[in-house]
């Protein structure tokens, strides 16, 4: 039997990175960002290769988002950081002079490192490198297994998911308190059975749009949540039936599966290109001021951003009377 | 032609024979207070610990009671179906699911219709009760509980028609529904919710989108405004408070008459203050398609008089004040 402390449950919010139009970060907007989510979220997280475009950001001002994050937050939430960077030695690096950052500013909140370590390492040897990673470092790690980021830079034949194995041997190491985990349901299963000695490791639905169907028992890690922080917790607080919403699901039924519609609805539109239709949303309903991004667009990704997305996007927030 | 002697005798014996009739069933009725038992105690509590619903069933007179009984649960919270022992043979039994609860009725506990049932019924998972003059009958022996509602004879000189048993019946049922109301602590709010036919009842089914103040009539000030125009605002529209919200118009607060008494004893000055110093951050809301019963619930639960009304991003679409739902000098809190 593990004693360890819980990781945060519930409504897991990857903030999208506001910058401005010099792709400096927008602090004034992160703030209003943070004021609107705060009152719904179980928990954030900072720099996601997906919705919070880590993997594109420069590392100065990942670095800065971190120290903001943290003077903003003052404890009043966990907040999860993430450290994916291209490369290993690069990804080491940062989760050091992140640290150095934090521990410099004294701060007493909940702190979870998250990564993706595919992104940058193979399956062999992955055990390894958390054992050396988080020994030197006092800050529990969330996993990351996501396919589709992976096979963003993996060629194909390469594995897109931790095997079921390795993540049985890092799963030995209490300092990895749970994974964020969009994939299949047989391999959720697997993955779930391989952790079984670890009594509080806990599972996120790393994918918002399965959660609403089958959720995770951890909760859900919604990029959505960033534009509907109440909508998603109402979802997930229900759907776990974690307080205050205990016992409502049922009388609530019919609500919940409303709300349900609409966020899948939107999920559909933001779902390809999540940090740049998710800031596209925000600037147009005024949360925050600027819809730049660093996240490499095609040409032809443009241009439909710009004509058929715009069309649908504006059709949808008029249907639900957001504008 | 008759004498108006014959006329007035025959008018006496027909009083007589109904007031024998009436005490005949109230001897019935007073009989069963003494009856009454654990078994009472048990279905009262099983009935309030149950999620599942009552299932009543009955054949002839004892069915038409059991509708009435049935009506009587459903329109004070608890949900009931009558369920006929014979359609029930024939395929309704499909409306039964596991951990129902079935209230048998049968004055005799022999009708075969009902008994027939009894074993598809314990298959099912439900629990049952009878509900009976016989407490040695084949239904009361293949009961879980056994209620009884024997009377010593029925009103009908023959003793033929069921009369002062199916009364019997009836009031059991009664107590039934009664007890419950008040173990469930059933309000007269709850009440109106399953009576929408009123007025009230049509305000409480309604959204809240139908009854909001939306538009001009919404009091409503920047952050950054002085506090004299809030509380001009307050003022001009008479509902005891100001929604403040941002240029983007996301709601961030309200400013209600009992905040600035709270600022006021504090700091005199309070006109000179921005509504955003004087706001209450984080305010109770409902979405324009709340129905407005929750609406209601909110504004009880927080006692509040004055909700303001966002849409799923928090972007203000209107406000609703209590009377807007429960009419001008009608409104109580928790409806007594």
């Amino acid at each position: 039997m593990e004693s360890e402390a819980r990781p945060p449950e519930g409504l897991i919010c990857p903030l999208v990175t506001p910058l401005d139009n010099d792709r400096k970060l927008d602090l004034r907007s992160f703030k209003r960002l943070w004021n609107y989510v705060e009152r719904w979220v179980d928990a954030i997280v900072i720099g996601d290769p997906l919705w919070g475009e880590g993997l594109f950001l420069p590392q100065d001002l990942r670095l800065a988002l971190i120290e903001f994050a943290i003077e903003l937050i003052r404890g009043r939430r966990p907040l999860m950081i993430c450290i994916t960077c291209s490369s290993f030695k690069g990804t080491v690096l940062f989760r050091e002079q992140a640290e150095s950052i934090i521990n410099q500013m004294n701060y007493k909140g909940q702190l979870y490192w998250v990564d993706f370590p595919l992104f940058y390492h193979s399956n062999r040897g992955l055990p390894q490198v958390y054992e050396t990673m988080l020994s030197k470092s006092e800050i529990p790690l969330i996993l990351g297994n996501n396919a589709e980021l992976i096979r963003m830079k993996k060629r194909p034949g390469k594995h897109k998911n931790i095997r079921t194995r390795v993540l049985k041997k890092i799963a030995h190491n209490a300092s990895v308190k749970g994974i964020i985990y969009a994939g299949d349901l047989k391999r959720a299963l697997n993955y779930h059975m391989a952790v079984r000695f670890r009594e509080h490791f806990v599972f996120y639905d790393g994918d918002e749009n399965v959660f609403i169907k089958n959720p995770a028992k951890g909760g859900v890690m919604a990029g959505g949540a960033n534009v509907f922080p109440q909508k998603w917790s109402d979802v997930t607080q229900m759907s776990l039936d974690l307080p205050p919403r205990q016992n409502a699901f049922e009388p609530a039924r019919s609500a919940i599966w409303e709300d349900s519609r609409m966020l899948q609805r939107f999920y559909r539109l933001y779902t390809l290109l999540p940090a740049v239709a998710i800031k596209k949303i925000l600037h147009q309903v005024g949360i925050i001021a600027y819809d730049e991004c660093v996240w490499p667009l095609a040409s032809r990704q443009q241009r439909d951003l710009d004509h058929t997305w715009q069309i649908d996007l504006n059709r949808l927030l008029a249907a639900y009377d957001l504008l | 032609m008759k004498s108006t002697f014959e006329k007035t005798m025959r008018s006496d014996d027909v009083i007589n024979q109904a007031i024998n009739v009436i005490k005949i069933e109230a001897e019935g009725i007073l009989k069963l207070a003494d009856r009454l038992d654990d078994s009472f105690v048990h279905l009262v509590d099983l009935i309030y610990h149950s999620k599942a619903r009552v299932i009543i069933g009955g054949i002839g007179k004892s069915g038409l009671v059991g509708r009435k009984i049935v009506a009587t649960l459903n329109s004070t919270g608890t949900r009931s179906l009558f369920l006929h022992p014979v359609e029930a043979l024939h395929g309704d039994l499909g409306m039964v699911s596991s951990g129902d609860i079935f209230l048998a009725m049968s004055n005799s506990g022999e009708t075969d219709e009902l008994n027939a049932l009894l074993p598809n019924l314990r298959q099912l998972g439900c629990k049952i009760v009878a509900m009976t003059g016989n407490r040695y009958s084949t239904l009361a022996k293949n009961s879980d509980l056994v209620i009884d509602i024997g009377v010593d004879r029925e009103a009908c000189p023959l003793g033929m028609a069921p009369t002062s048993s199916t009364t019997a019946l009836l009031a059991m049922g009664d107590a039934l529904a009664v007890v419950l109301i008040h173990k469930k602590g059933f309000n007269q709010h709850d009440f109106q919710k399953y009576h929408p036919g009123g007025s009230l009842g049509q305000r409480l089914s309604s959204k809240v989108k139908d009854i909001m103040w939306t538009g001009g009539d919404v009091p409503v000030v920047a952050l950054d405004a002085e506090m004299v125009k809030a509380v001009q605002i307050i003022n001009q529209h008479g509902i005891g408070a100001v929604l403040v919200e941002d240029a983007e118009h996301f709601l961030s607060g309200i400013i209600t008459d009992g905040d600035i008494r709270r600022v006021l004893a504090q700091n005199a000055a309070v006109m000179k203050l921005a509504a955003e110093d004087v706001m209450s951050k984080n305010p109770k809301t409902c979405g324009p398609d709340t129905p407005a019963y929750d609406a209601l619930n909110v504004m009880e639960r927080f006692q509040i008089t004055v909700l303001p009304i966002v849409n799923s991003i928090g972007k203000v679409r209107g406000v609703l004040h209590l009377h807007d739902i429960l009419g001008k000098g009608e409104f109580k809190f928790n409806g007594v």
